[in-house]
């Protein structure tokens, strides 16, 4: 049993005013080394220690959202909504971050681990910025992205849910930038996971929808312009 | 011979063996529980004390086909080698008792005051003598390690287990760093045992690694084997840690490239709801779900044999 304690005690999530321009679709770890789970670098590495069985929930949970993924982004693009990615690794001209050599995942972004599956490959002048760690904000270039373009608040889809977006809707939480987390478009680690980190984040200024939701109140935003939410 | 609580039997009577087992225990006797480092609930520590219980699932794995369990409870937290004969005696199941030093927060108070050399003298005198008096005498000696560094105590036991062993013979068996595994590297503190073991002029093939499927590196393991030493696979079942299927697989690896001769199976069966009465499949587990899963994976008869009869019976057999 799931319990979650937390939002007993905190203010009920506020609206999220939707519309172009304030909203954007944040894809966050949905390049090769999480996606690509034939010879993506997480599953070469756990096809090497024979450990590959321990990731079939995560494998299993990348496949149910990968469609929903796809239809995000397309969806964002067809609403006039930004479409940014975030990606755990590194630029050519930078060192690996103390997590990445912590870790041993030092993925270099302008190599084959900075690619995309083509469902939700960034299209020409979407931006993509490398995460130094889990938290997309410990990137001082995303924060900055995110203040010049008056971004007041983020869908967000991806893979690791409860270690990235997690942290990431954590950091945006800190600088009061709401976030609406798809929760049919986001991939766990671990089945047990995706209850217990999506009952928890829901307290300040995390929502959670479907993608069926989502495409009902774009269609919405499409329409009025904007979609309280 | 292999020393059981009943007296000695001949490594051909050993028969299927689960090396790594609880039988009788109670970790509510753990002489310095604040060295746990977390808060535990009484339902949370080891313990294994129903006698009528301890039988009918002694009894259920003998007609499993299982014939002898090493009992790795050390002396501190309820290691009790007369109702372990009882026990053996009502079931017909060999256990072999251990003599040694878990972690510890669960050595008995005389490891602190007393020097290496006086708690290998102990340790000798338990395995030739018997323990407390009692004549009846462990088969097994035991080095635990709870950190992600061998030290303090568990160093100091760690020698001392050195030293009975190279008087003995006898093998040791190891517990290796628990809850911290992912601080060290290749996922098992057993190779810095070996190394230390080694130092102390401990013949490697004497050594038995513990829990290496908590976090397990197939290279490390490899080269554990390299070493001469038996890895063993003894929290099957707890797939909190690992899943079975896991486990399976890496053990069809290791077959392949040729290690099966180092390979031991169990499932260090500790607490009620692990046992059949408490829900869980006992020392039964093994029989009903892993094997099957290593046939599937296309490991054969004989390679299951000498897992779980051959190596035990060379492992446990005085040198």
């Amino acid at each position: 049993m799931l319990r979650h304690p937390l939002p007993l005690l905190t203010r009920e999530v506020p609206p999220i005013l939707m519309r172009p321009g304030q909203t954007w679709l944040l894809v966050q770890d949905m390049h090769a080394p999480f996606a690509v789970l034939e010879d993506g670098a997480l599953a070469r590495q756990a096809e090497a220690k024979v450990v590959a069985r321990e990731f079939d929930e995560f494998s299993d949970g990348l496949r149910l959202i990968a469609s929903n993924v796809a239809t995000m982004v397309a969806a964002a693009r067809e609403s006039n909504l930004g479409v940014v990615f975030t990606c755990l690794g590194h630029e050519r001209d930078q060192q690996p971050s103390a997590f990445q050599a912590a870790t041993g995942w030092c993925w270099r972004l302008d190599g084959p681990d900075g690619t995309f599956p083509s469902a939700w490959r960034p299209r020409e002048g979407e931006p993509v910025f490398a995460k130094p760690g889990w938290g997309a904000l410990a990137n001082p270039a995303f924060a900055a992205f995110l203040e010049e373009h008056g971004i007041r608040n983020l869908l967000v889809v991806g893979a690791m849910f409860d270690f990235g977006i997690r942290q990431t809707c954590y950091e945006l939480m800190d600088r009061g930038i709401g976030a609406l987390v798809v929760s049919d478009a986001v991939a766990p680690l671990t089945l047990a996971a995706q209850g217990h980190v999506a009952g928890n984040l829901a307290h300040g200024m995390t929502k959670l929808r479907s993608t069926a939701e989502l495409l009902d109140l774009l269609a919405v935003m499409r329409r009025d312009g904007e979609v309280l939410v | 011979m292999i020393q059981t609580v009943l007296g000695s039997i001949a490594p051909d009577e050993l028969g299927f063996c689960l090396p790594h087992e609880h039988v009788w225990c109670d970790q509510r006797n753990a002489p310095r529980p604040e060295l746990f480092g977390v808060t535990r609930s009484t339902a949370s520590y080891m313990r294994l004390d129903d006698f009528g219980r301890m039988v009918d699932e002694l009894k259920a794995y003998r007609v499993a086909g299982g014939r002898s369990i090493v009992e790795v409870t050390c002396d501190g937290w309820g290691r009790d080698l007369d109702t372990l004969a009882r026990l053996s005696e009502a079931s017909e199941v060999h256990i072999v008792a251990t003599a040694g030093f878990y972690i510890e927060p669960c050595m008995p108070p005389f490891v602190a005051d007393w020097s290496v050399a006086r708690l290998a003298d102990h340790l000798t005198r338990e395995l030739e003598a018997g323990v407390d008096g009692s004549r009846r005498r462990p088969g097994v000696l035991k080095s635990a390690i709870h950190r992600a560094r061998i030290e303090g105590l568990e160093l100091k036991g760690l020698r001392a287990v050195a030293i009975a062993q190279k008087r003995t013979g006898v093998a040791i068996t190891s517990h290796t760093t628990g809850s911290r595994r992912q601080e060290v590297p290749g996922g098992t503190v057993g190779v810095e045992q070996v190394r230390l073991l080694k130092a102390e002029g401990v013949d490697p093939a004497r050594f038995i690694v513990g829990h290496v499927d908590e976090r397990p590196d197939i290279d490390v393991l490899a080269a554990l084997a390299d070493e001469g030493c038996f890895i063993q696979f003894d929290v099957i079942g707890k797939e909190h840690w690992l899943l079975d299927a896991t486990r399976a697989e890496l053990i069809r690896a290791l077959v392949g490239r040729g290690y099966v001769r180092h390979l031991m199976l169990s499932h260090d069966c500790n607490r009620d709801h692990e046992m059949r009465y408490g829900g869980g499949r006992g020392y039964c587990h093994i029989f009903e779900r892993f094997l099957p899963r290593l046939r599937e994976l296309g490991v054969s008869e004989d390679d299951i044999r000498t897992m779980t009869i051959d190596n035990p019976a060379r492992a446990f057999a005085r040198a």
